[in-house]
């Protein structure tokens, strides 16, 4: 059923069947729910706002509290094939959570209980619209931490770091929400409700975590998760570094990782290093800044921190010790509110993207060099913030000062710098996107990321959504 | 409709933020995506853009407790609360505001207090006048407890006695007006109510009031100075008068076995910053076990204001902190707030106990 069709007189039929599945006081047709499911964390939909346009609008918000209500939900919507769109936090930076095509806007938020907490196997099952900080909380009551510590965690919730495959600063230890996921409750398109299998690590068949996870709301809900929990640290050690240059500072990145495995890896070029850094660190001079942080068992971490310094020394940094560190930690969340984050009129992008040791300078000037001779008017910024053994993430950033008022020319523009920085990464070994997912702004890149291989999802899109209701133009798919 | 330049800032600093998301009460509790500051803000931002204040807007802006937890996170100073005030100054000049709220209005002005109540409970009628007619230490119980919790103002009134302090309580003690500014916004009417009741104060020549509820000592503190309005006497917090008691010997509690857990007022920790005096009250009463949410970080009870024109989101609200209660493991949970009493107390669970903190302190002295 198109919008068209959904304002006609079967509407209220709908709405009614909707009520009775979720309750009457959890469905909206309200304006200012519609309002404010309108408008996510993308550029484009904060600048449409911005400008007075028109936003993408649902026809109809539910708030469903429970699995079965959202079956239930998506049996209405597949029966009168209306389309769907998942909001959790709605703080997704590429519209994923944008109501495109109108439709059913599902909001998980009453969807925020613990369900079951498992100090002895280490973890804790969830619904999947809980805050994330409610779940690190809870965990800090009970003595534990989620080590999950993203920009976004006072604001988004399970479901979307999972749909997205978000990742926080302390990845490089406990690693992405995609290794921290043991198990999940999905709901089909269809209304199924089905569970991958109890544990991640499994030889029986490929691994329906990983077809759900990332699948931004293209397959199905995801409705609940059993999410890892660690032990507080003994200690959490921070010390930082200034390197010559981001050639020295990487590769000694890549020589620690083959030794030891810090939790906090972050490493500045030279252009955040006398911007960001000097504004919230205070650091002011002139080099590549990085800032590590060991954490464990104090006696092990001690270990780690000497080698830590020897192979930095190696690569002739400058010992900063642990003040800007620490300082960074404590203002890590600082960096996203207003007035120290970029904002309107500016227009900004992250192309955060990544590649292996091999390739990532590579990746890294081509960016630079494609934005900066293609869009003079644009600054190219960037760090480094999450490393494996075989590689690392750029977390790069265009940003605009005075982009075009006419909202189409601004959008036209903001389409061309990110075709250019995120083709300049393809070609060089880089991916689409490394964390904050692909939605409605990266969908058009898709098929060239991913060439033939593409029909994979497709066929999956095409066999549990055959009618194409679930998160429309979301994915490229 | 515009809002001033300050408010202005404040609806295009937070219309895309969700930083304090987490913090907001209502928010959690409701699961709605329209309770938070920034969808109060996105919304208010449109009416810069040429659009006009409508009913819908105007009840969001009103499911708003004004706890100020999203004020407390904002790492950049930013204060929500700002626009959401201004923005029920704007919809009264309209005349938008909703009919639950012009009706507790309605009540003010019949009554001078948002219950309606025309008389005291005897029993605190009573208590009263036993009271000398003036003295140097004023109690200012204030409506909700007057109306709503007059046994725990009994209470209040029978501790100091037995303190022996020189106190009294107006017999005809005016409302602060906080009620009608947090209602209304800055007003012109708003500050009038605060006005008539500073002459009033005033006039008993009282030295020190001290304040029973913590919105009233957040009223005297905070906003009668921001409306330039004078009070003469010093203004005390009931639990840090208590706490004073204590150390100076004029009341001993007896440590018991009690174990309970202590929910902060919001008005009292994060407007007033006041959080050590009623622990070390409490624990010189008995065990203290924290909620994980406590001191500036509290979570608000839903308020008692919000309870009067929107039940339905303070019962969610209130459910919730009996949630952080509960898991501490204490079955008594104490509050130094009439109104949040008043909230709690419909949603109490079974198997625990809702205790006002000097109900607490006078079994103590026993």
């Amino acid at each position: 059923m198109s919008t068209r069709q959904l304002k006609s007189f079967m509407f209220d039929m709908i709405l009614s069947e909707l009520e009775d599945a979720v309750g009457k006081e959890n469905v909206s047709t309200r304006q200012i729910d519609k309002l404010t499911h309108g408008v996510d964390y993308f550029w484009l939909a904060r600048m449409w706002a911005d400008r007075g346009e028109k936003l993408p609008e649902a026809d109809v918000i539910v708030l469903p509290a429970t699995t079965q209500e959202v079956s239930s939900v998506l049996k209405i919507a597949n029966y009168y094939k209306i389309p769907v769109t998942t909001w959790g936090g709605g703080a997704g930076s590429q519209g994923g959570a944008l109501p495109m095509t109108g439709g059913i806007l599902l909001d998980t938020k009453r969807m925020n209980k613990v369900l079951a907490y498992n100090p002895d196997s280490m973890y804790m099952r969830a619904q999947t619209g809980a805050i994330w900080q409610h779940l690190e909380w809870y965990a800090n009551e009970q003595g534990h931490s989620t080590m999950h510590f993203p920009g976004s965690v006072n604001c988004s919730t399970l479901g979307g770091f999972l749909a997205h495959r978000g990742i926080g600063v302390l990845s490089t230890k406990y690693g992405k929400i995609d290794d921290m996921c043991l198990s999940m409750e999905v709901v089909l398109p269809n209304g199924d409700i089905i569970n991958t299998l109890p544990v991640p690590k499994h030889a029986a068949g490929a691994d329906l975590n990983q077809i759900f996870i990332g699948s931004e709301g293209t397959l199905g809900i995801i409705t609940q998760a059993d999410i890892r929990i660690y032990a507080m640290p003994e200690k959490r050690s921070f010390h930082a570094f200034l390197f010559k240059d981001l050639t020295c500072a990487i590769a000694a990145g890549r020589e620690i990782l083959t030794k030891i495995k810090p939790s906090v890896m972050r490493l500045y070029d030279e252009a955040e290093t006398s911007s960001i850094i000097k504004d919230v660190v205070g650091m002011a001079r002139p080099g590549v800044f990085m800032n590590f942080a060991l954490e464990g068992i104090a006696e092990i971490v001690e270990i780690e921190e000497r080698i830590l310094t020897e192979i930095c020394e190696k690569y002739g940094a400058e010992d900063l010790g642990s003040d800007y560190g620490e300082k960074w930690w404590k203002q890590r969340i600082t960096f996203f509110y207003p007035g120290h984050i970029m904002d309107l009129p500016q227009m900004f992008g992250t192309m955060d993207t990544i590649a292996t040791y091999s390739n990532i300078e590579k990746v890294y000037w081509a960016m630079k060099e494609a934005i900066e001779t293609n869009f003079p008017m644009a600054r190219f910024i960037a760090h480094f913030s999450h490393w494996y053994e075989w590689g690392v993430m750029i977390y790069d950033r265009f940003i605009v000062d005075h982009p075009p008022e006419d909202p189409r020319e601004a959008l036209r523009l903001h389409n061309q710098i990110w075709n250019t920085g995120v083709r300049a990464a393809l070609a060089n070994g880089g991916v689409i996107n490394d964390h904050h997912g692909v939605g409605l702004k990266l969908g058009r890149l898709m098929k060239e990321q991913y060439g033939p291989g593409m029909q994979v999802f497709e066929g999956l899109k095409k066999t549990l959504d055959p009618h194409g209701l679930m998160n429309p133009y979301k994915l490229g798919l | 409709m515009s809002l001033r330049a300050n408010e202005q800032k404040i609806v295009d600093a937070c219309r895309f933020c969700w930083m304090c998301r987490h913090v907001c009460p209502v928010g959690n509790a409701t699961g709605q995506e329209r309770n938070n500051a920034r969808a109060r803000a996105l919304s208010l931002s449109f009416l810069s853009r040429g659009q006009s204040l409508t009913r819908d807007q105007v009840e969001n802006i009103y499911e708003c407790a004004l706890c100020g937890a999203c004020t407390g996170d904002c790492a950049t100073g930013f204060d929500p609360t700002r626009f959401v005030k201004a923005a029920r100054a704007e919809a009264a000049a309209e005349g938008l505001t909703p009919g639950p709220v012009v009706r507790i209005l309605e009540r003010m002005k019949r009554s001078g207090n948002p219950y309606g109540a025309v008389a005291l409970a005897p029993v605190l009628e009573e208590e009263i006048s036993s009271l000398p007619s003036k003295a140097p230490i004023l109690l200012y119980l204030g409506s909700s407890a007057r109306y709503q919790t007059p046994e725990a103002a009994v209470t209040a009134i029978r501790l100091l006695k037995k303190a022996k302090v020189d106190f009294t309580v107006m017999r005809d003690e005016p409302d602060s007006g906080l009620y009608k500014v947090n209602l209304l916004g800055p007003v012109a009417e708003a500050r009038e109510d605060l006005v008539r009741a500073a002459e009033l104060i005033n006039s008993t020549g009282a030295e020190t009031l001290v304040a029973y509820s913590p919105s009233s000592a957040k009223a005297f503190l905070r906003d009668y100075p921001e409306l330039n309005v004078p009070l003469f006497p010093q203004i005390r917090t009931f639990t840090s008068y208590l706490n004073t008691l204590i150390q100076k010997g004029a009341l001993v509690p007896t440590k018991g076995e009690i174990s309970v857990t202590y929910h902060d007022p919001c008005a009292l920790s994060r407007d007033l910053e006041e959080v050590d005096c009623a622990r070390e009250i409490l624990g010189a009463c008995g065990l203290l076990s924290e909620m994980f949410l406590h001191g500036k970080d509290t979570s608000c009870c839903g308020s008692g204001l919000m309870d009067l024109y929107a039940p339905q989101i303070t019962e969610q609200t209130s459910t919730a902190r009996w949630s952080d209660a509960q898991r501490t493991g204490a079955q008594v949970l104490v509050t130094a707030c009439p109104s949040c009493y008043t909230v709690f107390a419909k949603t109490k669970p079974e198997g625990m106990r809702l205790c006002s903190i000097e109900t607490v302190l006078f079994e103590a002295c026993k």
